[in-house]
């Protein structure tokens, strides 16, 4: 399966662990990646608040870049990328007023998107294409014994579900239990982390995301795995405060679907971008060691 | 945070800001409000402000154009659509927490109590300009000035981010650089009439 991928800026930032694992665990689930040539921003949700033709534009000049690459679909594994070049199409092909506005200000820059385009957020993919038959097949360190919690954050589910139900997802526990996993139940797997707040509004930002930390504490899981980069990130670093946000401290490494898979395939830790991880080593280690690991 | 009630007199209200706000791509549906709160009832964050997003529209039908422009609620508004997906009137809240925002901004209508503004105007700045997002001069130009304490807070965590090779010093830039930005420039000026600044 070849697929034009757009990594967003994240991915190539504070997400890095996101995108590194996925370049590790694709060719083993025959996923062929191109990356997109001279992609840029998505606009995401803070260009939106402030300029929304720029916000459209930013994303439709993505979309144009696919299209002219001669691509059906545009793979991303940044929900919030996934949500902004979904809105682009849309406005773009729905004949709206800003529509109109935003293909002028393609043209400008010569650009043009007649909306052939399907946009996919990886977990859909990797779900729904690959397929946990297949995912299964390649399983050499089954994740037996380990509980993991599936947190699915905001955008990948709303308002547009990527190849999932919004109100009932099951892509992420589909995948822990192809992996050999075992499925943290908590309440809280759909809920907000809180994002950008913890930059510009602390105290509602880091309210959200030890909330969720907690509700997951309490299913006794021992990894978290997330399709986002900036919940994987936000659930990392607060963590480091749960002493004063919790009351005790919480230490549960936070990992990336592709982290996830690439455990249970049986790569290393360097593969996986492992290291990278806020966690305190032992907590990565015994991910690592876990019996059945064969490590 | 303190509840605070206001007597407004009619003078001071504005007659048609409802139309305005409804009659917006994002207000659709916004005059099939019928209050029920199941939008105040999902939202992670309206519990710690002032204003619920079924408040606000109570306010924006009231015509209290200064209060709602000036709510921290918009700002708060983490986007992460659990009002969209759960209001049965099919109030786009999420893309009119946007519309609201851009409005304020257009304006000039500071909210007291949130910031955020300077944050998204930054971000908006730095694509404009790069292409790219840039994490680390975003934070420093959002903070340095402004938030000097919580930089130190978080400094800890940006050497350790820095550490792990997850907070680059330098951005990336897109390549075509000219026709990137001719674009750009013609989406800040349609955008302008749309009711977005930079």
């Amino acid at each position: 399966m070849r697929y034009l991928y757009y990594p967003g800026c994240s991915q190539q930032a504070t997400g890095r662990t996101y995108e590194e694992s996925l370049r590790a665990v694709a060719p083993e689930l025959g996923i062929e990646l191109s990356e997109m040539d001279d992609w840029n921003c998505c606009g995401t949700t803070t260009v939106m608040a402030v300029n929304k033709v720029l916000a459209l534009s930013l994303a439709g000049r993505n979309l144009a870049l696919a299209e002219r690459a001669g691509a059906k679909e545009l793979v991303t594994g940044c929900p919030s990328c996934a949500l902004s070049l979904s809105k682009a199409h849309q406005a773009l092909t729905d004949g709206s007023a800003v529509g109109a506005k935003v293909k002028e200000a393609l043209a400008a820059g010569g650009f043009e998107y007649k909306g052939t385009v399907k946009v996919r957020h990886l977990l859909d993919v990797i779900v729904n294409q690959v397929g946990l038959e297949a995912l299964k097949g390649k399983v050499r360190a089954p994740l037996a014994g380990l509980k993991v919690a599936p947190y699915y954050g905001c955008q990948v589910l709303r308002p547009y579900p990527q190849g999932d139900d919004s109100e009932r997802p099951q892509n992420l526990e589909k995948l822990i239990q192809a992996l050999g996993g075992e499925v943290a139940d908590f309440a809280l797997k759909t809920s907000c982390c809180g994002g950008t707040l913890v930059a510009t509004r602390a105290k509602v930002g880091n309210s959200m995301s030890s909330q969720v930390i907690a509700s997951i504490e309490k299913s006794g899981a021992k990894a978290i795995v997330t399709p986002c980069s900036l919940c994987q990130t936000t659930l990392e670093a607060v963590q480091r405060h749960s002493k004063k946000l919790l009351g005790h401290k919480v230490r549960i490494p936070v990992l990336t679907i592709t982290q996830l898979i690439g455990l249970a395939l049986g790569q290393d830790r360097k593969a996986l971008a492992l290291q990278r991880l806020l966690a305190p080593k032992a907590c990565v280690k015994e991910l690592e060691m876990r019996p059945g690991a064969g490590a | 945070m303190e509840n605070q009630e206001t007597i407004l007199f009619e003078g001071e209200l504005d007659p048609t800001f409802f139309d305005e706000v409804a009659a917006l791509p994002e207000g659709a549906h916004l005059r099939s409000c019928i209050q029920c709160g199941t939008c105040g009832g999902t939202c992670p964050v309206s519990p710690m402000l002032p204003h619920t997003p079924r408040k606000l529209f109570a306010m924006i039908r009231a015509g209290m154009k200064d209060a709602v422009l000036s709510s921290p609620t918009p700002w708060v508004c983490s986007s992460c659509y659990e009002c969209t997906v759960k209001c049965p009137a099919e109030i786009k809240i999420t893309e009119l927490m946007y519309a609201l925002k851009r409005r304020a901004i257009r304006e000039g209508v500071r909210c007291e109590d949130s910031d955020a503004d300077r944050f998204l105007r930054q971000f908006t700045r730095i694509v404009a300009k790069n292409g790219r997002s840039h994490e680390l001069s975003l934070l420093m130009r959002y903070m340095m000035f402004k938030h000097p304490i919580q930089m130190l807070k978080q400094t800890g965590l940006g050497l350790r981010m820095m550490g792990k090779g997850r907070m680059p010093l330098f951005s990336h830039k897109v390549r075509d650089k000219e026709s990137y930005s001719r674009m750009v420039e013609k989406a800040l000026e349609l955008g302008a009439q749309e009711g977005g600044v930079q």
